[in-house]
C-alpha cells in the first residue's frame, strides 16, 4: 500500500470528522440511560367509590387499560411513589401504604428487580426486562371481592 | 467606375478591346496613372510569385482516414473509463463502517436489547399466576387469596410522602 500523500485533503477531513462523530455516538451510546420508575397502588371495585375515604379515580388511560384485562368496573388510586434507579443496583424503596411497599433495583442486562413487600414480609419477587415497554403490573385479590394492583411504569 | 479599379481590371484580363484601348490611350497621356499601373503590375507580380506553396505529405484519403481513426479511438477510451460513481456511494463505505460501530458499542454499553428475562419468584403458600396483555402492554402477576388475608388498600401511608417526585 502506497502511502503517498494524497492532494485531495477533503477526504483526510472526512475521515477525521467521522471518527469524531463516531466518537460523540459511542459516546452517547456508552452513557448509562437514567431509568425511572413509577408505582401506582390502584383499588379494583365493581362499587361505587366509597365515602370517608381519600381515593380518586385512576386516569381514564390506567383505567382503560385495566378494565381492558380485569373484570372491576371502577379502579381507584389510593397512592403513587415515584423515584431514579441507579445502575449500581441500589435498592428504591417506595412505600405505597403501611402494609404495601415496592423495592425495585436495576440489574445488568436491563433488568429491573421489584420485590413486592406485604407486611415487611415479600410476597412477589419478579424480574422484568425493560427492553420492552409493557408496564409491569402486581396484583392480588383484596377483601369483599376487590382486588389490590401495583402499576409499575419503567422510562 | 474609377480608374483605379479600370486599371486593376486591365491588369486582370477583365476588360473587353474597346476599354482595353481606353486604359492604354490614358496611360499614355496621364503618367499617374501609368506610375500606378506599373505598382499594380510589381504587387500582382510579388505576391503571385511568393505565395507560400502547402502540398499534403499524404493523400486527401488517407489524411481523413487518421481524422476518423482518432475519433474512433477517443471514443473508445470514453466507452471504456468507469462512470464516475455516484456522489452518495462515497458515504456508504464509511457510513456503514459508522453504523456498525454504534451497534457494537450499543450493544457492549447494555442497550436495551434483553428479552424474555421476566421471571417471577412468590412465597410458597402464595398462589400467584402471571401472564402477559400484547394488547395493553401489560406483565401481570396476580396473587391469588380467596380469603383477601392481605390488602395493601386498607390503609394509606401516615408516615413520610413521597420518596422521590
Amino acid at each position: 500500500m502506497s502511502l503517498k500523500p494524497t492532494n485531495n485533503p477533503s477526504r483526510w477531513q472526512f475521515l477525521a470528522l467521522l471518527l469524531t462523530s463516531a466518537s460523540v455516538l459511542v459516546g452517547v451510546a456508552s452513557t448509562p440511560v437514567e431509568t425511572r420508575v413509577l408505582a401506582v397502588l390502584v383499588w379494583g371495585t365493581d362499587e361505587a367509590k366509597p365515602t370517608g375515604k381519600n381515593l380518586k379515580e385512576v386516569d381514564t388511560k390506567l383505567r382503560d387499560r385495566l378494565a381492558n384485562v380485569f373484570k372491576w368496573k371502577n379502579y381507584f388510586e389510593v397512592n403513587r411513589q415515584s423515584a431514579s434507579l441507579a445502575a449500581s443496583a441500589k435498592v428504591q424503596c417506595l412505600k405505597l401504604s403501611d402494609d404495601c411497599s415496592v423495592e425495585v433495583k436495576l440489574l445488568p442486562e436491563n433488568v429491573a428487580e421489584v420485590k413486592l413487600m406485604g407486611k415487611g414480609k415479600p410476597i412477589v419477587t419478579r424480574r422484568h426486562s425493560l427492553a420492552k415497554t409493557d408496564a409491569l403490573v402486581l396484583a392480588g385479590d383484596d377483601k369483599n371481592k376487590t382486588a389490590w394492583f401495583v402499576v409499575l411504569n419503567f422510562n | 467606375m474609377n480608374t483605379e479599379l479600370q486599371l486593376q481590371a486591365n491588369l486582370d484580363g477583365e476588360l473587353d478591346a474597346r476599354e482595353v484601348r481606353e486604359i492604354e490611350a490614358l496611360l499614355a497621356r496621364d503618367a499617374q496613372s501609368a506610375a500606378l499601373m506599373q505598382e499594380l503590375k510589381w504587387t500582382k507580380g510579388a505576391i503571385s510569385g511568393n505565395e507560400a506553396e502547402v502540398k499534403l505529405p499524404e493523400t486527401r484519403e488517407f489524411y481523413w482516414g487518421k481524422i476518423e481513426r482518432a475519433i474512433v479511438a477517443e471514443e473508445r477510451k470514453a466507452a471504456a473509463a468507469p462512470a464516475e460513481r455516484a456522489w452518495w456511494l462515497k458515504f456508504l463505505y464509511p457510513a456503514t463502517g459508522l453504523a456498525a460501530v454504534v451497534a457494537v458499542m450499543f450493544v457492549i454499553s447494555g442497550g436495551r436489547t434483553t428479552d424474555g428475562a421476566d421471571t417471577e419468584s412468590v412465597q410458597e403458600d402464595v398462589n400467584a399466576i402471571s401472564f402477559r396483555s400484547e394488547a395493553e402492554a401489560m406483565s401481570v402477576v396476580y396473587v391469588a387469596d380467596e380469603n383477601a388475608t392481605y390488602s395493601p388498600v386498607s390503609q394509606e401511608p401516615t408516615n413520610e410522602p413521597e420518596a422521590d417526585k
